[in-house]
């Protein structure tokens, strides 16, 4: 009876041994395709951020697309007119020309001009026609920056240069306004805390020419300005109209860190930046006059690749409007900016 | 009345005794195993498949000169005594001395049968002892094969006794004669048809331990009379093997012309064996006395796991967003948005892959008895009758691409011949039921993909057999 129960129990255990490898084996495991996002990659970025860091990306689009000054030179000594492959002419008076001490400057001046004329313009280098919270009306805007060795050279206070450029309709209430990095808080909803435009208080006008020359009538203004850097010729629009706020809703991985949003006015000149709202996850721009023509465009700089939204709106009181980018190259980029 | 085939027989046995080791042995091995290591793997395979075929061809050598040895109806028999040595510093015994003793343990089986013809014997014995600088361990191997022409009777003892050291042939007809004398005396005189099987003898002084293993002893003339069977199979039974296999496959990737080496390189990364497994039936008829061949079914399923990762692949997400906001009036604004988000990462795909087939082994077997257990060695062909595979694998362009068992792939329905190669252990658990493990090797011959390929992929498995054997012959035996 023993050796039946050992034969009983060896043949359990041939048994087990028998079938427990098919079990293992012959078990159907199904497939699978999985999709692993790449931890840090910025394509994946969904990070808001409240205090923007200066190397974002969205920073960084400033420099993809701003292009170089044109470069000149002028005798500090005397009154020194320079005529810029542009059009522009920049009139400097003799002895207006003092360094950052206020010694004065003699001899010849380094003198680099950026000009800021078409809607794109403004976009490349981050300028939109707003003063604060206010949307301005944009002649044109200009960059000067003088040097003499690497020493930076100022105007005098008393003294004007004057910038001279055509415009084929000119206005008669344009203003100057002078850039103001960094506005000191508080500030009003709207203001871009890096860059506004604020209004000259000192004795700067605009003025119109017309004058006849070999091509014919040429008009345009003369910009009297009392200070180098950022200089535009501006007016605020027209504000009989009432005003709403736009908010635009792109996919979670474009952000404020990497995207950069305006609304394009279509019948003014005017350039108005979207700020990114963290707590919403929005871009918004306050105090847009309601049934105006607008085109928002987005430009996001993910990794290394640029995308571009488009979207054309007619204004309305809180209008939330949604838009998904699409992948460009660079020189797309370029062409779209230059046809805004 | 004596004749002279027996003395013959023994001549032809002596005449086949191996010399002894050239002492520059050793040094011409170590040449050849040099060249073996410089051999392709592709020689190697070669010489385990040429191994194989010279094993079924030598083992179905054998058989067929056992065949032709009993056309004359001349019945083989073979007794086996087989000495132990246990610790002790006798150095002889006298094979009469252990004949006589009584303590005999176990009984094995036996078939006797009877002739009621006269008896004539002849008695030759072969000894191989040990030499005098052997002493301390004692006996070798004594063959001893008695053959009587027909119609009187044939048999053919062989007595093993173990020893380690050289060998030395000496007339051992004093020692068997006496066993002959005493065995022929008690046959005649118990007039009983019955002769029984010694199987083990332990001599009273516990110095040797004698087993002697009588098998199938048959006389003319004599009635048959079935006893215990030892352990051995009965000539000519029927077996029917269930069997079960978990097998670890080896797979060979070679490149086709023209194809780059990075896929080969990708593919093999991507691929990697799981535990597969064997399962079939067979029969095993006894061919002979130790030979047995053996035919069936069996269901092979070669499991592996694919992994293929892709990397900066994209994925669209609809991401459905509530959000709130405030309006130009400070009011609280609910949007709801759906927007399609855009992520980078990798792909991995998982697939695991499946090559079945169903195949019929034709194995030819030599089996013997060591110890109470049979050990059995198989090899043969191995047929492919279908192949069928179903999974993913690499394209040309390294991209995933599936293969189904339904549709037209890159791989054969039909691989052809492999060849098989195993060892068995039986054990008895009952009157006709015996389990086996039967390590084994199976190698494909043919690569498993079409000529048209890109890669060719060999299989070689390996596996242990874990199966009940059952015998289907109606015999009265006991194990």
């Amino acid at each position: 009876m023993v050796s039946d129960n050992m034969r009983n129990n060896l043949m359990k255990n041939i048994l087990v041994l028998f079938f427990v490898p098919f079990l293992l084996t012959s078990c159907s495991k199904d497939n699978s395709v999985e999709f692993v996002p790449y931890i840090g990659h910025p394509l994946n970025d969904t990070t808001w951020a409240t205090n923007v860091p200066m190397d974002a990306s969205a920073y960084r689009l400033s420099q993809e697309f701003s292009y170089t000054p044109l470069v000149d030179s002028f005798n500090a000594s005397s009154t020194s007119v320079v005529k810029f492959s542009n059009s522009v002419e920049v009139t400097i008076p003799s002895g207006s020309c003092v360094f950052a001490n206020g010694n004065a400057v003699s001899g010849n001046v380094k003198i680099e001009l950026l000009v800021l004329n078409k809607k794109g313009d403004y976009m490349r280098f981050a300028r939109p026609t707003t003063s604060y919270s206010s949307i301005l009306e944009s002649a044109g805007s200009f960059y000067i920056n003088t040097s003499q060795n690497g020493s930076e050279v100022l105007l005098r206070s008393n003294k004007r240069a004057i910038i001279n450029f055509i415009d084929s309709s000119p206005v008669n209430n344009m203003l100057v306004f002078y850039g103001q990095h960094n506005p000191v808080p508080p500030l009003p909803i709207g203001t871009n805390p890096l860059f506004t435009w604020m209004k000259a208080t000192d004795s700067s006008r605009v003025t119109t020419f017309t004058r006849v020359n070999t091509s014919g009538v040429v008009k345009g203004y003369n910009l009297f300005s009392g200070k180098f850097d950022w200089i535009t010729c501006e007016r605020f629009r027209d504000t009989s109209m009432p005003r709403t706020k736009i908010t635009t809703l792109l996919p979670a991985n474009y952000t404020n860190t990497n995207t950069t949003t305006y609304a394009v006015f279509k019948h003014s000149n005017t350039i108005v930046q979207l700020l990114g709202d963290p707590e919403s996850r929005t871009f918004f721009a306050a105090g847009i006059p309601i049934n105006e023509e607008i085109l928002l465009v987005s430009i996001s700089l993910r990794g290394t690749e640029f995308y571009l939204g488009t979207k054309e709106i007619v204004s309305s009181d809180n209008m939330v409007v949604s838009m998904t980018p699409e992948l460009k190259t660079k020189s797309e980029i370029e062409f779209a900016l230059d046809n805004l | 009345m004596r004749d002279n085939t027996f003395d013959n027989f023994i001549k032809e046995k002596v005449t086949n005794h191996a010399s002894a080791v050239p002492t520059d042995m050793w040094q011409r091995i170590v040449q050849e195993k040099e060249k073996d290591r410089k051999g392709a793997w592709w020689n190697r395979q070669l010489l385990l498949a040429g191994g194989i075929l010279l094993m079924s061809m030598v083992a179905g050598t054998y058989f067929w000169y056992n065949a032709a040895s009993t056309k004359n109806n001349i019945v083989v028999h073979q007794q086996k005594i087989e000495v132990k040595e246990l610790p002790s510093t006798r150095k002889k015994f006298s094979l009469s001395t252990i004949q006589k003793s009584s303590n005999i343990e176990e009984l094995s089986s036996s078939e006797v049968k009877t002739s009621s013809a006269k008896t004539t014997e002849k008695t030759k014995a072969a000894f191989i002892r040990n030499n005098s600088s052997s002493k301390a361990n004692s006996v070798e191997t004594i063959a001893t094969h008695l053959s009587v022409p027909n119609p009187l009777f044939s048999l053919r003892n062989r007595l093993k006794v173990g020893q380690p050291k050289g060998k030395n042939i000496i007339d051992g007809e004093q020692i068997v004669k006496p066993f002959m004398s005493d065995w022929e005396a008690s046959v005649n005189k118990s007039k009983t048809n019955f002769l029984p099987e010694i199987s083990t003898l332990n001599r009273p002084t516990g110095l040797y331990n004698l087993k002697i293993n009588m098998k199938a002893l048959k006389i003319s003339g004599f009635k048959k009379i079935d006893c215990p069977k030892s352990g051995d199979a009965q000539n000519g039974d029927w077996f029917i093997e269930v069997y079960g296999s978990p097998d670890l496959v080896t797979k060979q990737n070679t490149l086709n012309k023209g194809t780059s080496t990075r896929l080969l390189q990708s593919k093999d990364s991507s691929e990697s064996r799981q535990l597969s497994f064997t399962a079939g039936v067979r029969f095993s008829k006894e061919l002979g006395e130790n030979m047995v061949f053996k035919t069936g079914f069996q269901f092979t399923q070669m499991n592996e796991k694919f992994t293929n990762r892709i990397e900066n692949e994209r994925r669209l997400t609809t991401v459905v967003t509530t959000r709130t906001i405030i309006g130009s009036q400070g009011q609280t604004i609910l949007v709801r948005d759906t927007s399609v988000t855009e992520q980078i990462g990798y792909s991995q795909t998982t697939a695991f892959n499946r090559y079945r087939s169903v195949d019929i082994p034709f194995l030819l077997g030599y089996v013997f008895t060591l110890n109470g257990w049979q050990i059995g060695i198989n090899g043969g062909p191995i047929l492919n009758i279908k192949s069928w595979q179903e999974g993913e694998g690499l394209d040309a362009n390294l991209l995933p691409v599936s293969f189904a068992k339904n549709k037209a792939t890159v791989y054969k329905k039909n691989t052809g011949f492999g060849l098989y190669g195993g060892v068995s252990v039986i054990k008895w658990v009952g009157a006709r039921t015996s389990v086996f493990a039967e390590p084994y090797i199976r190698y494909n011959l043919s690569s498993l993909t079409n000529s048209s390929s890109i890669v060719n992929e060999k299989y070689k498995l390996s596996g242990i057999l874990l199966g009940v054997r059952y015998n289907l012959s109606n015999f009265k035996a006991t194990h």
